[in-house]
């Protein structure tokens, strides 16, 4: 029996398993990155404790200090920026993918602003003291539903998706700013900051639930993904093939709601990770599959470089991660829209 | 009879699209479907295929209402190709005939000796052994065309409707598909397509189902169908018919409508 090429078949008695071989290849180079640049992130910083100190302090050798340093102040920050990079990446997959188009991500339509202009309303008049990461998926599910009233066919509709969604993020983005506007600032420096894409205060209290529950999405994640995939040929082939096109598109677009809004609630409203590293990982697999899991180690690896860069680059002072992955991805977006026009000519 | 329609009525806003269908299409056969532009012959092959609901009337497949398949197992009955079904960007033609395997397959139920077999069969069928590895988005009109219809024979479904399959091609790939979908049928399959070429219809098809303004005008064997006076009246113009010098098929070709006069009859 001929299996289908670049495909490893699992196989138990009548059950069987598809591997798609050079994806589980690139997941596994790409989490030795990951890991090596979690290392190399570790040991840069103020504190005077490099890669030998990180090494010794991991191993439970280090001072008080040192390990003070690394598992309260840099090791929270790189979990938080691993964290929402992946589940930007991921979301940001789910949705180009049921949406055709590749500025189709959670991040553009408006979905993150409303996501933090959530948060910042919770936590300046209706929470006291703790973080309410809680109500990122509450703002994320509103907007959401505003978008989805203006634009009801995201999957056929994917230009006018956009560009509405667009406009919803402007809109949410300047409600944001406009209700931290009416707080005096010595209380906003650090929602400010974390409104531009900041992880310096991240801590375990927001990092834990946001992981859990997005490990929790997962099996559904991969128990759509079979029909997301098929939901490429568009609404009719997928019926003709047994997909019922509009549940699965429900589906996948509360998943990518629901994994978008967590990852903005740790770091602030990151832009161009989900649209980078969906693009990214289907380069990888040269477009033949749906790279979902590539594309979450991706956003992970990237927002990591990204937030490792800020913090050197800037070093003693503090900027907004976010503001670097603006740099980074407004040259992928300009590198997109032209190269689009080109083939277009 | 593999497919039975009684008394199917269909409104869009209103609108009556299709009045009163009633045909049944015998197992083995290829029937055409075809009619001016915006006569519903693409409603009707939606209707068919359960992508849209009829307001009255009964769509039977192997004597069960079609409502009551499950989805799944509908479309292992019934296939269906749409007429611009979307291309995901990068696939391999390969890939593209192994998700006819689709409702066949489940989560823990990916790949197994049918699905193989089917594969490699619609695989020499449509003779795609040499583009087999090649990006679909890089074939020409006509080898998409049969790569989809690759797809649709390794669903392995006994019906198939394909939807002007032939549109948008030139005439040496419009045969080429058209001998594919004539292969399809000597499997053994039931097809039912929508179809815009006349002559290309009357030359392959066994039957003929003329559509007209939400009704069918005509119907049975293909070269009894296309007839001066149905096709004058079915498309509002004047035609000639000839027949080809091979096999005699009626070829159609219109009059032109002489000193800015027009031929349409007022009514």
């Amino acid at each position: 029996m001929r299996t289908p090429t670049d495909m490893l078949c699992l196989r138990a008695g009548n059950r069987s398993l598809l591997l798609h071989l050079p994806s589980w290849r690139w997941l596994a180079l790409l989490a030795m990155a990951l890991l090596a640049l979690a290392l190399l992130a570790l040991s840069v910083g103020g504190g005077k404790l490099g890669f030998a100190g990180v090494v010794n302090t991991l191993l439970g050798e280090g001072t008080r200090l040192e390990q003070l340093t690394l598992f309260k102040i840099r090791l929270p920050r790189i979990l938080g920026v691993v964290v929402a990079g992946a589940a930007m990446g991921l979301s940001g997959c789910l949705v180009q993918t049921l949406v055709r188009n590749r500025l189709a991500t959670p991040d553009m339509v408006g979905v993150n602003n409303g996501a933090s202009f959530a948060i910042i309303v919770f936590s300046l008049y209706l929470t006291v003291g703790s973080w309410p990461w809680w109500a990122a998926p509450i703002g994320a599910i509103f907007a959401a539903l505003v978008l989805y009233a203006l634009c009801r066919k995201p999957g056929e509709q994917g230009y006018l998706f956009v560009v509405i969604g667009i406009g919803l993020s402007e809109l949410f983005e300047a409600l944001g700013q406009f209700v931290m506007s009416t707080q005096a600032l010595l209380h906003l420096s650090s929602l400010y900051l974390w409104n531009m894409g900041s992880f310096i205060a991240v801590g375990y209290s927001t990092i834990t639930p946001i992981a859990i529950l997005l490990l929790l999405l997962c099996p559904w994640i991969v128990y759509l993904s079979r029909s997301l995939a098929v939901l490429r040929f568009g609404p009719e082939m997928a019926r003709g093939l047994g997909v019922n096109g509009d549940r699965v598109q429900l589906g996948v677009l509360a998943q990518a709601i629901l994994v978008a809004a967590l990852g903005t609630a740790i770091g602030g409203p990151v832009v161009f990770i989900a649209m980078a590293a969906p693009i990214l990982a289907s380069w990888l697999v040269k477009d033949r599959v749906v790279p979902l899991w590539l594309a979450a180690l991706s956003g992970a690896l990237l927002l990591l470089a990204s937030d490792t860069l800020v913090r050197v680059l800037a070093s003693p002072h503090e900027v907004a991660t976010g503001i670097m992955t603006r740099i980074l991805g407004g040259l992928l977006l300009l590198f997109l829209l032209v190269n689009d026009r080109q083939r277009a000519d | 009879m593999t497919l039975t329609v009684n008394r199917l009525h269909f409104a869009y806003q209103q609108t009556p699209i299709l009045r009163d269908i009633s045909f049944s299409v015998p197992r083995g056969k290829l029937v055409g479907i075809v009619g001016p532009n915006g006569c519903g012959k693409s409603t009707l092959l939606k209707l068919l295929s359960g992508q849209m609901k009829a307001q009255r009337g009964e769509i039977l497949l192997k004597g069960k209402p079609l409502a009551s398949y499950p989805m799944k197992g509908l479309a292992r009955e019934l296939a269906y190709l749409p007429q611009r079904p979307t291309l995901p960007a990068g696939i391999l033609v390969e890939q593209l005939v192994q998700y006819g395997r689709h409702p066949h397959q489940g989560w823990f139920n990916q790949w197994g000796e049918e699905d193989a077999r089917m594969v490699r069969i619609a695989c020499e069928r449509m003779q795609l052994e040499s583009i087999w590895q090649q990006s679909a988005a890089s074939l020409s009109g006509g080898q998409a065309q049969r790569a989809w219809l690759a797809m649709i024979l390794a669903q392995d479904s006994d019906m198939v409707l394909l939807d002007e399959p032939t549109s948008a091609l030139d005439i040496g790939h419009q045969t080429e598909v058209m001998e594919a979908i004539h292969r399809i049928t000597a499997e053994g399959k039931t097809v039912l397509l929508v179809i815009h070429d006349l002559a290309m219809a009357a030359r392959y098809c066994d039957e003929l189902i003329a559509i007209g303004e939400g009704t069918i005008a005509a119907m049975g064997p293909a070269r009894e169908v296309v007839t001066k006076s149905l096709i004058d009246q079915l498309y509002q113009t004047s035609v000639d018919i000839l027949h080809a010098p091979g096999d005699g098929a009626p070829i159609i070709v219109p009059r032109r409508h002489e000193h800015g006069r027009t031929l349409r009859s007022a009514s």
